[in-house]
């Protein structure tokens, strides 16, 4: 029951750097995700924060404490790892007691906590086995009942579902949800997933190479991406972006979209544009909506006329490939129909709908 | 904290770097000294008669002692790729074997158990121009005059190469059998799909896996050949007329026999270099053929 | 099969038979008369006939099995050090343990019989088990290093959020999961020290430390070898090796193959 808080957090293997100045509070009873590709610092942050690597720099307080150089073991916070690390030596009762077991807690106390993790998690039948005898599914459950047993002030989970089949994987993330309501504690849950990111997390932690590139809430992080990088990671499909050059003409701007095709620039950014000579412009595919159906007077944002490359039905939606500036861009189609190759089709953007962003730094505008 | 040390690895490897000093290199340390003096058992005063390179300049000049050493060398030649082919032929066997893998996993295990002292003794048992098996077996086919396998010049090498052989070749069986086991089945499949032939198949995908395990085998009988002295020393003693010695019978004779310390201890280095030249590259090839697999 | 067994079936029954009978020409295959008259030769009540294997015997298993028990704890101390640190000239380091055991036997026993002389380690059970547990050290770490690192460094990590110090963890979880592997280098250290000759040949010279090995060549005398004996005695010598070998030969094979500081 408390909260975490990291001050200018840096972890260096000789001369590279894995994270780099972070700064971070986590209030009690947040589900925070970190977010990131491979080798973005995420799992290090988290392995920093449970005491298994060493801190090159700045300050890590789990309550009001310093646990900089305290030992996993006292700094009261449970982890759950991506491979389970269940103790294949002992039944599934035996793995839940253990840290009760260490710290010395007497054997009937023990047994009502294990009794009580078990029926949280649904484990009744299973606590003489041993892990080798139990599905993926149920080995998850284990690891995470014996992070709960302990009820520690923060739940460390390290990439926890990415063993998982994708049908279990749904699952357990909705069992992961609600035993975080349930328990009301602190949780900070490291994946590569950004479905998961956004399902699970109050707040989410975009990282890239030992930086921090976005915190903020899933839907947040989804309408604001801060840049290119954020744009394209979170959602899915990824947001569409386009490298444009900006044109004047007759003091109008305009984006040239594609070969002849000119988009005009959204009225609350033109100011901004003035002094680009070009620009990244991101769309979700939800965005480029296909307006066959709709009449002339419904249509309000800027349309324009494409052939289809490829056409991908998923059953609720499909998804239609083409390309703007050689580059490929993905349309959904909530209204599906067979559509052949090479057939031309019709498509309205809402302007203000659309992120550009700066074609140096690759920053919103 | 209490027990911080499990922290320092440097702590927890020190006792058995203390352990190997005192009994490795500190010795070795004290025999380099003495291969510069003219020590001798039977007059300890000799210990601090320096002679420089006397010793040395004696075993480079003595013809004897390079044969010994070149006799080494092919007798550990022989003996090792003897070894190797034959246990790569007894894994590839049992390998192909579905029924009784495993008791014949353990048969095979059966000489391993041996003290090379007993496996000396066996052979030289069975060897015997006069009560030996293998005699009385050919005596049964009719070879009336007895073999001396272990007196007879030629047949002596042979005999205590055959017992070295015996002994030894079931590391190699075990490990090769155990890389062989190990090796995924897709690689092997998707190579009899794109054409391979048997033997192809074995030159381009199962042999590049076995090498890291036959390199282990390689290693650890090589920190091991000293132990062909046990062998030698129980079955010919080195002789007829010298002709089986290897360098540690050499050393052994002068240094005790003759009780020529400087002497012996001189030779011993000379064989030390030989030992750890086999393992060292052993070791390193071994480092090298896992790097290839990407382990 | 029949090659590698044979020459052990044929030393059993030449245990078993009199001496008589295996100089007897022409050989029979099958003993006529079973006795076990070496063996009680060896082991009779009112003390030893032909040779105190007794003692020898005792001897062995007091050294072996002291020698085994200290080279293991050493051995898994450095073991784990290697398994689960990273630290500066670590495969140099390994690669010098290493080395050290591939220094010769009787290469290593003549200073030893020097420098054990000056210390009045000679003959003593003392001096041969120092030197036993520094020749089993190096390829115990070797082992030990092996089976630590098929346990996933996870396991260690879990248990010390789980409230363990790095020793609990170890004591509770990577020592029983690397356990039976641990008995596997164990049996191999004892046998090396079971079967040794060349160095306890000069170390040990009387009936207070010699080993087994060493007590068969008093079956050989200058001229004459006493077959029947000698036979008798390396039985004594081969059976505890079968019968530990066999238990643990699954998890030797194993640890053999893992060890050797990958990467």
């Amino acid at each position: 029951m408390a909260e975490v808080n990291l001050k200018n957090l840096t972890k260096k293997y000789g001369d590279v750097v894995a994270v780099q100045d972070m700064n971070l509070k986590i209030p009690h009873n947040e589900f925070l995700v970190l977010v990131g590709p491979s080798g973005c610092g995420k799992s290090t942050t988290l392995r920093m924060i449970a005491g298994l690597e060493e801190i090159s720099g700045g300050e890590i307080y789990i309550g009001d404490e310093l646990v900089n150089n305290k030992d996993p073991k006292d700094r009261n916070i449970s982890m759950v790892f991506q491979n389970y690390a269940l103790y294949p030596h002992m039944t599934v009762e035996q793995n839940l007691g253990f840290s009760l077991k260490i710290a010395k807690v007497n054997p009937s106390e023990i047994e009502e906590k294990v009794t009580e993790a078990v029926a949280i998690l649904g484990l009744e039948d299973l606590r003489k086995r041993k892990p080798s005898q139990l599905s993926g599914g149920q080995r998850q459950r284990v690891a995470m009942g014996r992070a709960i047993v302990r009820r520690p002030d923060a739940f460390l989970f390290d990439e926890p579902l990415s063993n998982l089949d994708a049908k279990l994987r749904t699952q357990m993330r909705t069992e992961i949800k609600k035993l975080h309501q349930k328990l009301k504690t602190t949780v900070i849950y490291v994946t590569h997933d950004q479905v998961e990111a956004m399902t699970l997390a109050d707040r989410i932690i975009i990282m890239r190479e030992g930086f921090i590139e976005q915190i903020g809430s899933p839907i947040e992080v989804f309408n604001n991406p801060v840049n290119v990088f954020v744009a394209t990671f979170i959602g899915s499909p990824p947001m569409n972006v386009i490298e444009c050059e900006v044109v004047n003409e007759n003091n109008n701007l305009f984006i040239k979209i594609d070969k002849d095709m000119l988009m005009p620039c959204p009225p609350s950014k033109k100011d901004k544009l003035k002094k680009s000579p070009k620009v990244y412009v991101g769309i979700r595919a939800e965005d480029i909506v296909p307006s066959e159906n709709s009449t002339d007077a419904e249509k309000k944002g800027w349309n324009f006329e494409k052939s289809i490359d490829l056409a991908e039905p998923l059953g609720t939606e499909t998804q239609l490939f083409f390309k703007l500036n050689d580059k490929d861009v993905i349309s959904r189609m909530y209204n599906p129909r067979v559509i052949e190759v090479g057939e031309k089709i019709k498509f309205e953007v809402d302007l203000e709908k659309i992120h550009l962003f700066d074609h140096e730094t690759e920053k919103a505008i | 904290m209490k027990f911080k040390f499990l922290k320092s690895p440097i702590m927890l490897i020190m006792p058995a770097i203390i352990a190997i000093s005192i009994v490795v290199i500190i010795p070795l340390i004290f025999s380099f000294y003495t291969s510069f003096t003219s020590y001798k058992l039977t007059r300890p005063d000799s210990l601090f008669n320096f002679v420089g390179l006397r010793n040395y300049e004696r075993i480079f000049s003595n013809s004897e002692w390079w044969w010994t050493y070149l006799r080494t060398i092919l007798f550990l030649t022989i003996a090792l790729n003897v070894e190797l082919l034959l246990g790569l032929g007894i894994a590839l066997l049992i390998n192909k074997i579905t029924w009784g893998q495993r008791t014949l996993r353990t048969i095979m295990m059966f000489p391993m158990m041996f003290s090379p002292i007993l496996v000396g003794f066996q052979w030289k048992y069975i060897f015997n121009d006069n009560i030996g098996l293998l005699n009385n077996f050919l005596y049964l086919f009719g070879y009336e005059s007895a073999i001396a396998w272990l007196i007879d010049q030629k047949l002596a090498m042979g005999s205590i190469l055959a017992a070295e052989i015996w002994a030894n070749t079931a590391i190699f069986s075990i490990l090769l059998l155990a890389g062989l086991m190990g090796i995924p089945k897709d690689p092997i499949e998707a190579a009899r799909v794109d054409g391979c032939s048997s033997w192809q198949v074995f030159k381009h995908i199962t042999l590049p896996f076995l090498m890291p395990f036959i390199f282990i085998a390689l290693t650890i009988r090589s920190l091991d050949v000293g132990r062909a002295y046990d062998i030698v020393h129980i079955m010919t003693g080195g002789g007829p007329a010298m002709r089986t010695e290897l360098t540690w019978t050499t050393i052994a004779r002068i240094g005790y026999k003759d009780a020529n310390m400087g002497m012996a201890n001189a030779m011993s280095y000379l064989s030390i270099i030989l030992s750890i030249a086999f393992t060292y590259y052993f070791f390193t090839k071994l480092k090298a053929s896992r790097q290839e697999l990407g382990q | 099969m029949f090659i590698t067994c044979l020459p052990g079936i044929w030393i059993f029954i030449s245990a078993f038979r009199p001496n008589a009978e295996i100089l007897s020409k022409p050989a029979n295959w099958f003993p006529d008369n079973w006795t076990i008259y070496e063996f009680t030769q060896m082991f009779s009540i009112e003390g030893y006939v032909s040779v105190p294997a007794f003692d020898y015997l005792k001897n062995s298993i007091i050294i072996s099995l002291t020698s085994t028990i200290i080279a293991i704890t050493i051995g898994m101390m450095g073991g784990y050090a290697f398994a689960r640190f990273n630290f500066k000239g670590k495969n140099k380091i390994f690669l010098g343990l290493m080395l050290a055991r591939a220094v010769p036997g009787i290469s290593l026993s003549l200073p030893l019989f020097i420098l054990w002389a000056k210390l009045g380690l000679i003959n003593t059970s003392f001096g041969v088990i120092i030197v036993y547990v520094a020749m089993n050290v190096p390829f115990t770490i070797w082992l030990t290093d092996g089976f630590f690192r098929q346990i996933p460094k996870e396991m260690s990590e879990v248990a010390r959020t789980d409230g363990c110090t790095r020793l609990q963890a170890f004591w509770n979880v990577e020592l029983p999961l690397a356990g039976p592997g641990i008995a596997a280098a164990g049996i191999f250290a004892f046998l090396l020290s079971w079967n040794e000759y060349a160095l306890a040949s000069v170390l040990t010279r009387t009936i207070a430390s010699k080993t087994l090995p060493i007590g068969m060549m008093d079956y050989l005398s200058e001229f004459t070898i006493n077959w029947a004996g000698m036979c008798a005695i390396a039985v004594v010598m081969i059976v505890p090796a079968v019968i530990l070998t066999f238990i643990v030969q699954k998890h030797l094979v194993s640890g053999l193959t893992f060890g050797g500081v990958k990467g």
